[in-house]
């Protein structure tokens, strides 16, 4: 496809929008019967609403701002960058500053606000994740002494994560992580013994847990226990079903009421596949596929390796999230807590993922201009990053052939 | 592009594929069960309640019906002024206002406000409602009030058979005696309002009530006679008040089925507001006390003895002048008696002869007889909450304990084992099961249950119970303890009985307080009735034969009467036929003197009170409260004052007669 950057960017931008409106709407669609009759929230039907629409504009002037920002910058600091996040990462667990929610201690307090440090990890250890490849170079010789340093990094992350508990975003993040690092070159044997021991590793958490046991088994047959553990299964395939082809449409949705249980985050899906259907589900779907494509094409013009494994990484981060969120709604996937980029109300998600789109649009910006069909590189190996005009980092990795 | 980010990215369209195609068949194919489960759970079921079965009486009179009402409801969500709605239905309902705007002002879609109220009442008070808020043509609660129609338990009788019926609670569910006993058949089914919640959670009520399927409850006949009932509760209820006593029963019974006519229990309540009954009155003692009998028990002792063949009638007992020392224990009787024949013990009621009487019997044999009367088991009637009474352990029942088990202390029996045992004494010897419902009918009128005679054993000789009957013939003549049982036109047998009441807490007997009671029936020979009227501490007098013996005799003539029983005996023969039957048992002979104080008795002092009174310009509730005193059929129509009647005031009524009285407008 011939596509300018400036389509590419565009196109980028539209979908965010279009993703992060139809968000606010359904938070408001989801929320305001259950806000509007509740004195928690001050019978404010808007409440939730409100809320959202100032994150997205914090999120929006942030994201703006990062498109002025040469994503450089984060290479140059990311020693600093990670021991930062890291330090939030274990402020989550210091009572008094923590914020707990469901049992989960996920979230630093703010008064205000909430922050949810994890949120930033999930980005960071994505930019790490590039900065090691930009270093070492793609299909690394060195192999596992590259490999290994960098999963002790992610490792030390997911562990802090799975503390909270946060078990949702230790996956999205390992996955994630390990899709780079395939797309980087290494090994199969590393990358299968690494999944394989993520696997173990996830064994060995539903073993010791059981509360992660019996949601596994609710999953498997949610109708046989559909007032516990199958609860939020069953009554989102409720409401996926009262969906049909078009939906019952906006704020006609009733299974958002009593039943669907966190319709405004986790199960934010649930409620547009009730309120827009079969047609919404598809069509908010394919916005985050396109995101993921376009996302693909930056990172193919990028300027260096770090900006392109950053925009593969952020790019891919979001499908695989989206993805896997949509797949619990529809039973695809065991429960667990996870919420839909852009979609879902909360702010340190919304400002974040919107932030990232500014990065992204950066790294557009610094690459290439669009490059036409016949020169894209298919090749294996190294690939020479392409300078679009600004002047060169600093540390650019070595051609190794 | 790289081929592993290819791989990557077309990895993660494959799985966006697979989400769609789930997606489609969820949504668009749709999966079984699902979409039914979702549509089950918006639905909200607001019970009503079922129309309950009526209770009937052995004559098809009603008891206890369950008349159409209206309930008001409220969604205060939908309502659009709760205040101007508090302060009209405030006024309307004489609620204070205060509290129903809090109740207005409530997060919850569906209230209740006033439920089982008359039709007129809550139609007016919602139509004002509807146009104080300004939409007229609101209906089926779209303007956030509506109402619903719902059953409400009514008793036409008021307090008759009030502890025997019971009463049930707002949603009609059985709380006392036979409505909680039968419950299960009169119940119906539960019936639902059923609603629709919308997608902001409020109620969607249909615009029609659904008609109740199969909602209706099946209707009991009871054994009882409502005029008989009538009967024995007026009549016990003068003893009580005459006597100043704390209360009492009165059961009428058929010896030779089991058939129970009337259990009147004292003090009584109105089951129309069971609130206001005080927690005595919701009892019906006939079956959940028990109590010493006293005297009573002798009979048992005398048959038993008899039976085993260890007495014959012409035996004589030593009865030492009234106090008799007997092991480690002096037993003591009112009169002192010197040598006395068996059949006087009784007569002359004497504690020493018949503890005398009971030597004779090996105990074991004796023992095992008092079981097989059905003293120390429930008697298996129908309803719930009977106790078993006390009989001492088999071991234990020897020396004192089974001397004064033989008159009737240290053992407590239940007034319906009582009556029960002493129809096998009067009947011919059987055992016979007490009961009370007639049938069940299911709302088809196909009956599912009758009541029939059981026969539960056999406890003495034909023979034994024949010469019971003459005995006890014996105790209401002239000198004996139940004089004043006498009836005119037939020859009665039967009991008195005076027992010292065990204190609570201090386990002694009580220095002055008694239980007074005479078990009695008729014909002498043929028994068609048994009677027994318990009074429970009467206060001046005590003995049996004064205090129960008057209310036997009013109930057993006027019953007598009413049943059609023959007379067995010119009026005027009937002291003479007396005498012969005396001298048949051995005892002296007596003036004709109590003949003067039965002529008291007679149905028409009944049927000069039935008189229909004027009713017109009367409210339901006092009609019903006027016309409770007679045995009528009471119907009822349209809601207000009345304004018509019939018969026409100042009519004799008879019993049974249809009162028809509609009310209208005021």
């Amino acid at each position: 496809m011939n596509l300018g950057k400036r389509h590419e960017n565009l196109i980028l931008s539209l979908c965010t929008l279009i993703l992060a409106v139809l968000g606010m709407v359904m938070v408001y669609s989801a929320t305001s019967v259950t806000a509007g009759s509740s004195p928690r929230f001050g019978y404010d039907a808007a409440y939730f609403f409100k809320r959202q629409v100032l994150f997205f504009a914090v999120g929006v002037s942030l994201a703006v701002l990062l498109t002025r920002i040469d994503y450089d910058f984060y290479r140059r600091r990311i020693g600093f960058i990670l021991a930062g996040t890291f330090v939030l990462l274990f402020l989550v667990f210091i009572p008094g500053i923590r914020h707990t929610a469901n049992g989960a201690s996920r979230w630093i307090n703010l008064r205000v606000f909430t922050f949810q440090p994890s949120e930033l990890a999930k980005f960071v250890l994505l930019a790490f994740a590039a900065y090691a490849i930009d270093r070492k170079g793609e299909n690394p010789k060195e192999g596992f002494r590259v490999f290994l340093p960098m999963l002790a990094v992610m490792g030390a992350f997911v562990a802090a994560i799975l503390k909270e508990p946060d078990f949702g975003m230790a996956v999205v993040i390992v996955a994630s992580f390990m899709a780079i690092l395939f797309i980087a070159g290494f090994p199969w044997k590393y990358l299968a013994g690494a999944v394989a021991a993520g696997l173990a590793g996830v064994a060995y958490l539903i073993a010791t847990k059981p509360y992660r046991l019996i949601r596994l088994k609710a999953f498997i047959d949610p109708f046989s226990q559909a007032q516990a553990a199958g609860y939020q299964v069953v009554q989102s395939l409720i409401a996926f079903s009262n969906g049909g082809l078009l939906g019952s449409g906006i704020g006609a949705g009733k299974q958002k009421l009593f039943y669907l249980p966190e319709m405004h985050t986790d199960y934010i899906f649930s409620v547009i596949g009730e309120e827009l259907g079969f047609a919404g589900v598809v069509a908010v779907g394919a916005c985050y596929l396109t995101m993921v494509w376009v996302g693909f094409r930056i990172a193919r013009r990028a300027r260096d390796l770090f900006g392109k494994y950053l925009a593969m990484g952020v790019s891919s981060v979001i499908g695989i999230q989206a993805l896997m969120n949509m797949m619990v709604g529809l039973k695809m996937l065991p429960p667990k807590g996870m919420v839909l980029p852009f979609l879902s109300y909360g702010g340190s998600s919304l400002i974040l993922h919107l932030a990232a789109m500014g990065v992204l649009i950066n790294i557009s910006m610094k690459g290439a201009e669009g490059f036409v069909a016949a020169s894209d590189h298919r090749g294996r190996g190294y690939r020479r990053a392409r300078f679009s005009g600004d002047s060169a980092c600093g540390s650019v990795s070595l051609p190794v052939s | 592009m790289n081929p592993r980010a290819r791989f990557i990215l077309y990895g993660l369209a494959a799985v966006y594929l697979l989400v769609v195609l789930r997606a489609f068949h969820i949504q668009v194919l749709g999966v079984a069960g699902i979409r039914e489960r979702g549509a089950k759970q918006y639905c909200v079921k607001i019970p009503l309640v079922p129309k309950r079965g009526a209770i009937l009486d052995r004559t098809g009179n009603e008891l206890a019906v369950s008349v159409a009402t209206k309930s008001i409801f409220v969604q205060p969500a939908k309502l659009k002024s709760a205040g101007t709605a508090a302060e009209l239905l405030s006024r309307r309902l004489s609620r204070p206002a205060a509290e129903l705007r809090k109740r207005f002002s409530s997060e919850k879609s569906f209230l209740w406000v006033k439920r089982q109220i008359p039709a007129s009442t809550a139609e007016e008070a919602v139509r004002e409602i509807r146009e104080a808020l300004g939409n007229g043509n609101g209906r089926g609660g779209e303007d956030g009030i509506g109402i619903v129609e719902e059953p409400k338990r009514f008793y036409p009788n008021r307090e008759l058979a009030s502890s025997l019926l019971g009463f049930t609670d707002l949603d009609s569910v059985g709380i006392e005696g036979v409505e909680l006993s039968l419950d299960k058949y009169l119940r119906g089914e539960r019936a639902f309002l059923m609603c629709e919640r919308d997608a902001r959670g409020r109620i969607i009520v249909p615009s029609s009530t659904p008609v109740e399927v199969n909602s209706k409850g099946h209707s009991v006949s009871l054994t009882i006679d409502r005029n008989v009932q009538h009967t024995a509760e007026s009549e016990l209820n003068e003893s009580i008040a005459k006597y100043n006593a704390r209360g009492g029963i009165a059961l009428v019974m058929q010896p030779k089925t089991g058939e129970i006519l009337a259990m009147a229990s004292s003090p009584t309540y109105n089951p129309n507001t069971p609130g206001t009954a005080v927690p005595e009155a919701r009892k019906n003692h006939a079956l959940t006390d028990s109590f010493e009998p006293g005297s009573t028990f002798k009979v048992f002792t005398m048959a038993a003895a008899l039976e085993t063949g260890s007495v014959t009638t012409s035996d004589k007992f030593f009865c030492e002048n009234g106090a008799y020392r007997y092991a480690g224990r002096v037993l003591h009787d009112t009169h002192r008696y010197g040598w006395l024949t068996a059949p006087e013990v009784l007569k002359y009621s004497s504690n020493i002869g018949a503890s005398k009487i009971s030597e004779r019997m090996d105990p074991g044999r004796f023992y095992d007889m008092i079981r097989a009367f059905g003293f120390g088991t429930r008697t298996g009637l129908e309803l719930i909450g009977e106790a078993g009474g006390l009989v001492p352990p088999r071991g234990g029942f020897k020396g004192i304990r089974r001397a004064t088990v033989s008159f009737g202390q240290g053992i407590s029996v239940t007034p319906l084992q009582l009556a029960g045992a002493t129809a096998a004494i009067v009947n011919g010897g059987k055992v016979m099961k007490p009961y009370i419902v007639k049938e069940i009918r299911d709302p088809e009128g196909k009956i599912v249950y009758r009541g029939t005679p059981t026969e539960l054993r056999r406890v003495i000789s034909p023979k034994t119970s024949e010469t019971m009957r003459e005995i006890l013939g014996t105790v209401v003549q002239e000198d004996g303890t139940g004089t004043q049982a006498r009836i005119k036109g037939f020859l009665v047998g039967g009991k008195t009985g005076t027992a010292q009441k065990v204190e609570v807490g201090s386990g002694r007997y009580s220095p002055n307080k008694r239980v007074s009671s005479f078990i009695g029936f008729l014909p002498l020979h043929d028994p068609e009735l048994l009677i027994l009227v318990v009074i429970d501490e009467p206060k001046g007098q005590v003995y049996g034969g004064v205090v129960a013996a008057p209310a036997f005799n009013q109930i057993a003539v006027k019953t007598a009467y009413y049943l059609g029983i023959p007379p067995t005996e010119p009026a005027s023969r009937s002291v003479a036929q007396n005498e012969k039957e005396k001298g048949r048992g051995g005892a002296e002979e007596g003036r004709q003197g109590g003949a003067v104080k039965i002529t008291r008795v007679s149905s028409a002092s009944l049927e000069s009170s039935m008189v229909m009174p004027e009713l017109r310009g009367l409210s339901m509730g006092r009609v019903v409260d006027v016309m409770g005193r007679y045995s009528v059929k009471l119907n009822l129509a349209g809601t207000g004052v009345a304004v018509q009647q019939s018969p026409p005031p100042g009519q004799v009524l008879v019993p049974g007669t249809e009162c028809t009285v509609s009310f209208g407008g005021r």
